[in-house]
């Protein structure tokens, strides 16, 4: 028995590959080292994300290397159980914007 | 560039639903990943969990122990890898919960439908069957898919459980190409570099 929910699945999977496989990243680095950023930074830099959530400001990834972001919010108010505040930055992906 | 972005159409395909994927960089214990899955109805939603210089130091050990220079068995990894070990022993125990439901393995718990009624209208997105094989063959699929009609009709959809998206890798993502789920059509040919398993122990400097 085919779900009622079938024919907007059967829609979806119409979508051309680029479409059906994009992936965003969410990595809480508030606690990773410079260390781990430089390597984290060139995996992402040859990854093909749309956008990416991190608590690190934009001028450290592009430091590391991770030049292809680039902000366009924040959120405040993430504090630690300890007290801690923190700022999430959104970031995406300039190879997957329009017209650039 | 801001005043650009600012003019740029941004349609759904940048918001999460079920046609994107969901990486985490340093799960833990894969909080992040069940409530993203449950509350936007990703296709996945992927948890990386590992410490670099744990795993590098773990890497050491093993290469070490091979030549018959170590005898101890390491045990570095503990603390990140009990969190992995964590994740992936709720998120099996929300399966089996989700699949003691009347509705088998669509269902839900009650926790996580209550979790999912209080998102936002994304949660009343389709749902979209995403067997481990066939997002498999979306992310390994050459230039074919693109034929729509096609492949609509080869490929059978099922109604798709709360959490059968989620998976929990305890790996180091800095030693891969690329992240997995994210690589560009263009180097699918290349997809079997861009995989976490990817063997890759760096040699103890001397």
């Amino acid at each position: 028995m085919q779900s009622s929910r079938a024919p907007c699945a059967q829609a979806l999977t119409a979508l051309p590959p680029p479409l059906s496989r994009r992936a965003d990243v969410y990595i809480f680095d508030w606690v990773f080292s410079q260390h781990t950023l430089a390597e984290i930074a060139p995996v992402l830099q040859r990854s093909s994300f749309y956008v990416l959530i991190s608590f690190r400001k934009v001028s450290e990834w592009w430091g590391h290397g991770l030049i292809k972001i680039q902000p366009v919010a924040k959120l405040t108010g993430f504090r630690t159980n300890g007290g801690e505040g923190m700022t999430a930055y959104i970031y995406i992906n300039l190879e997957k914007v329009p017209q650039v | 560039m801001r005043q650009h972005l600012h003019d740029t159409h941004w349609n759904l395909l940048w918001d999460l639903g079920p046609h994107s994927t969901f990486l985490d960089i340093g799960s833990g214990y894969g909080k992040v990943n069940l409530h993203i899955r449950l509350l936007t109805r990703c296709r996945r939603s992927a948890g990386y969990e590992c410490d670099a210089q744990f795993w590098r130091n773990y890497c050491a050990i093993r290469i070490a122990i091979r030549r018959n220079s170590l005898t101890a068995r390491p045990s570095p990894l503990r603390c990140v890898k009990s969190r992995d070990e964590i994740a992936k022993k709720a998120l099996h125990q929300l399966e089996s919960e989700a699949a003691a439901l009347p509705g088998g393995g669509a269902g839900m718990p009650a926790a996580a439908a209550a979790a999912a009624a209080s998102s936002s209208s994304s949660s009343n997105a389709p749902l979209v069957e995403s067997e481990s094989a066939e997002s498999q063959s979306a992310e390994t699929a050459s230039s074919s898919e693109g034929d729509g009609a096609s492949s609509t009709a080869a490929v059978e959809y099922l109604p798709m459980p709360a959490l059968s998206g989620c998976e929990f890798k305890h790996c180091d993502v800095t030693t891969v190409d690329c992240l997995q789920f994210t690589r560009a059509p263009r180097a699918a040919a290349a997809s079997a570099l861009c995989v976490c398993s990817r063997p890759a122990l760096p040699v103890p400097k001397r």
